[in-house]
């Protein structure tokens, strides 16, 4: 590598693209909201919708949180090139922030336009979330919001000061400290995943429950991110702003692969016990997710989440071809969407326990609109963060082994 | 590097004493130097060469232009067999073989296969990968050839190896010797057969392990057969007794200590338990202190204990006495006609309809100890039964005594209008006889 070159977003480039995005990601939430208020689609659905595009680019943030801690945390060498680069993904956590705030405001308006455990009059008629209303209450579900996103940006705002400040100075005891603390870091991760993933959509339906649902979140989310930063550094690279090879390209494809098999592992996970033990207050979350058109996309998650990407992404040929890569990561995203899209939208009119089978095309457009409208902003903040800093941590420990690093 | 081996061809078919050429090794001193050697040799024409170093070096693949690996292609193979065998197999044990429903799941239900599909895909993919990767490199040889040469010792710590198998036609030792030391090497060497590999017998001291060895191993077995096959007085070896033997008797066993030589002790004479003092013997035995049956009920008589009677009564007797208490429950149906079937074994008293004059006239005390004791082929109901609930049972009885010979003018004026305009149908004990047929 050139030490004297500097790796960093082409002159004025995120000047440029913030504003851009960030109007396309407001615009598109408007424009979703416009819809619905002229009556193109309902509240509930809306509210349901932005829940999807919100909960999309948090468990996408997640996984980049988790990138940092875990390649800390096992000293990793080959990903160093690439880690500043999800130091500068988790940095949206402030901004996904203030865009929790509908969430939470609809929460507390007290009818079952997104939670029904907020719903005085269905908690009156209905003794299981009556039972749980000590938890799923307005108050704790905010007090509760405001942690989870204090741990994840104290974490990312962490990780990444201090591997900025390594730019300026040679000072391995940093490199150190920060693989000291990745560990206590990912237990508070695991925790607060786990029971964001139950608040914001696990308690959609807050008649059922599993145990293992925050993992699969985890395992989806952490898949989306290795997609995104499959596209991100290859665009990166092209640019000019970033010195990856094909080698780390190679280990983003194998994360790809490997969580592939994981999300279907944990997926099935879920599915088998309930299924086996075929308990009526456990398989009706199932059941309804079988039937009409949320069956039909059942079907599209096993094989396009699992079976198609597994043998698409299994041979290092594809891995280590850009354009191959690139195909299977937009794929991988497209099936992040339809995933959470499955697990969001049939809550909506009562979820499992009142509804009725959804027969036709579920999807509406504002469900597309809030999902520009999240990337727009996702984009806009990721720019914004990127500015003008460097893109390789110049002065880690162990940024030489990383550049010269091989597959076998 | 993979290490391939000096296969036992010789230069020459001559065997005139001196040890034969297996192929030259040369020694670099750099990784430089080696991967250029390298790419030399093979454009040289040699084709049985390999490098041997200290650690991995990449560019040697591009070098040496190693083929890709077939690995892959073997290990996806066989885990896909083992998928198709996991499916297969569940398959015919499940749904073929020995057809068992499981949890009211279908014989062949493919979520429950899923974990085993996942194992068996694993499992042959990970062996497959693990001894193709053993055999293609030739694993499990106990020498090499190369090992005679001390100089190749270095290997394994600062020194670069490439070695020219002698097979092949552009082996000359003459000259690939100077070939190669013209490529820069510090030195070149002959590879020699050594003398225990010229020799086809196996080491003395190998044999004798081996035979020492083999013999010592028939040892367990065979006293492992002799114990099965043989019999024995003694009691078996307790190696980890934990708690198998204990200082106590146990319940239902002879007790040498006690003169009737039991070791369960009788309780005291006239020990009564907790809760089974029974002193009002109208209320416990249906008769007074003179012993003639009681007339009166022993319970407050009021609607509530009627409830409670008809719903005991509901639970327990309704099987056979049926609803309305003329015998007609279920049990009697179905023994009316497994009995009229002529099925073997099969005899059946029906029960006495309680309408019976004889049983209206009984005093309450006697359908209270025929409920206590059992009469005829019906079983004693004291232990389903308390006291209270079996006199709130009888109160009921009184009352299906008193529906069943009522007469109209005894209906009130309003029912009797309703059941008067009512169509007349067939009864529904005759109605289910009907449906039995």
């Amino acid at each position: 590598m050139n030490q004297e070159r500097d790796y960093r977003l082409p002159e004025g480039l995120a000047k440029k693209v913030v504003p851009v995005a960030g109007i396309l990601g407001i615009g598109g939430i408007v424009a979703a909201l416009g819809l619905s208020l002229a009556g193109m689609s309902t509240m509930e659905h809306l509210a349901h919708a932005y829940l999807l595009g919100f909960w999309y680019f948090v468990t996408l943030s997640l996984g980049g949180l988790f990138f940092v801690l875990i390649h800390h945390l096992v000293g990793a060498k080959w990903s160093v090139v690439v880690r500043r680069v999800a130091e500068i993904i988790v940095g949206v956590f402030p901004v996904l922030f203030l865009l929790s705030i509908p969430i939470v405001a609809i929460s507390f308006m007290g009818d079952s336009t997104l939670f029904r455990w907020a719903n005085p009059e269905e908690i009156a008629h209905n003794e299981l979330i009556q039972k749980k209303t000590a938890y799923l209450n307005p108050t704790f579900f905010a007090i509760r919001v405001v942690i989870y996103f204090g741990i994840w940006t104290m974490l990312a705002t962490y990780f990444a000061r201090t591997s900025a400040a390594q730019d300026s100075g040679h000072d391995p005891a940093k490199a150190y400290r920060m693989r000291q603390l990745a560990a206590p870091g990912l237990i508070l991760f695991g925790t607060s995943l786990t029971f964001a993933a139950f608040d914001f959509v696990m308690s959609l339906e807050p008649e059922w429950f599993s145990t293992i649902f925050g993992v699969y979140q985890f395992g989806g989310g952490a898949l989306a991110f290795f997609s995104f930063l499959a596209i991100f550094t290859i665009w990166l690279e092209k640019k000019g702003s970033l010195p990856t090879t094909v080698e780390h390209y190679h280990d983003i494809g194998k994360y790809m692969f490997g969580f592939t098999v994981f999300w279907a592992y944990i997926a099935f996970s879920q599915f088998m016990l309930i299924w086996y033990a075929n308990i009526p207050e456990e398989t009706g979350w199932y059941l309804h997710r079988q039937q009409g058109a949320w069956g039909w996309m059942a079907i599209v998650l096993i094989f396009g989440h699992f079976v198609i990407p597994f043998f698409g992404l299994v041979s290092r040929h594809i891995k280590r071809r850009r354009p191959t890569l690139l195909f299977w990561a937009c794929w991988i995203l497209a099936m992040h969407f339809v995933d959470l899209y499955w697990l969001v939208m049939p809550s909506m009119h009562g979820g499992a326990h009142h509804s009725e089978p959804t027969t036709g095309i579920p999807f509406q457009i504002v469900d597309f609109l809030c999902w520009i409208g999240f990337a727009g902003l996702f984009v806009a903040a990721v720019f914004w963060r990127a500015g003008n800093r460097s893109l390789v941590p110049m002065n880690d420990p162990h940024l030489a082994d990383s550049l010269a690093f091989r597959n076998y | 590097m993979e290490s391939h081996s000096m296969d036992q061809k010789p230069e020459a078919s001559i065997d005139n004493g001196e040890p034969r050429v297996l192929g030259m090794v040369a020694e670099f001193d750099t990784p430089d130097a080696l991967i250029e050697a390298a790419r030399r040799v093979r454009e040289e024409g040699y084709e049985h060469f390999d490098a041997h170093t200290p650690y991995p070096i990449h560019a040697l693949d591009d070098a040496m232009k190693i083929r890709p690996t077939i690995i892959p292609w073997l290990v996806l193979g066989a885990g896909m067999t083992g998928t198709a065998i996991a499916v297969l197999m569940q398959y015919w044990t499940n749904a073929v073989d020995y057809p068992f429903v499981i949890s009211g799941k279908p014989l062949f239900s493919l979520p429950a296969n899923v974990p085993i599909m996942f194992e068996l895909t694993v499992l042959l993919a990970a062996l497959t990968a693990f001894f193709s990767n053993m055999a293609l490199n030739k694993m499990g040889r106990p020498s090499n050839p190369l090992f005679s040469v001390d100089r190749f010792r270095s290997a394994t710590a600062e020194k670069f190896f490439l070695s020219v198998e002698a097979r092949g036609f552009k082996f000359d030792r003459v000259e690939t010797k100077q070939f190669l030391e013209g490529l820069g090497a510090a030195a070149v060497e002959p590879v020699l057969e050594t003398e225990a590999e010229r020799s086809s017998k196996l080491p003395r001291p190998l044999v004798t392990t081996a035979i020492i060895l083999g013999s010592l191993a028939l040892v367990p077995p065979a006293f492992v057969f002799g114990m099965r096959a043989g019999t024995f007085d003694a009691p078996r070896l307790h190696i980890v007794p934990d708690m198998d033997f204990q200082p106590k008797y146990k319940a239902q066993t002879e007790n040498d200590f006690f003169g009737d030589h039991r070791a369960n002790r009788p309780p005291v004479e006239g020990t009564i338990a907790i809760g089974a003092l029974d002193l009002d013997t109208a209320l416990h035995y249906g008769k007074n202190e003179d012993g003639d049956y009681v007339t009166e009920f022993p319970i407050p008589v009021n609607a509530e204990t009627m409830a409670r009677g008809q719903q005991r009564y509901r639970i327990t007797c309704v099987a056979c006495h049926g609803e309305s208490g003329t015998g007609d429950g279920m049990i009697a149906k179905r023994a009316d006609l497994l009995a009229q079937r002529g099925t073997s074994g099969m005899s059946w008293v029906p029960p006495t309809s309680i309408l019976d004059q004889p049983v209206q006239d009984q005093p309450i005390g006697q359908i209270f100890e025929s409920i206590t004791n059992g009469i005829r082929t019906m079983p004693s109901y004291a232990q389903q039964i308390t006291p209270e609930d079996r006199w709130a049972i009888i109160l009921y009885l009184k009352a299906l005594q008193r529906a069943g010979s009522a007469t109209s003018d005894q209906i009130p004026a309003s029912e009797r209008q309703r059941l008067n305009a009512m169509p007349v149908e067939a009864t529904d004990g005759q109605a289910t006889e009907g449906e039995d047929e």
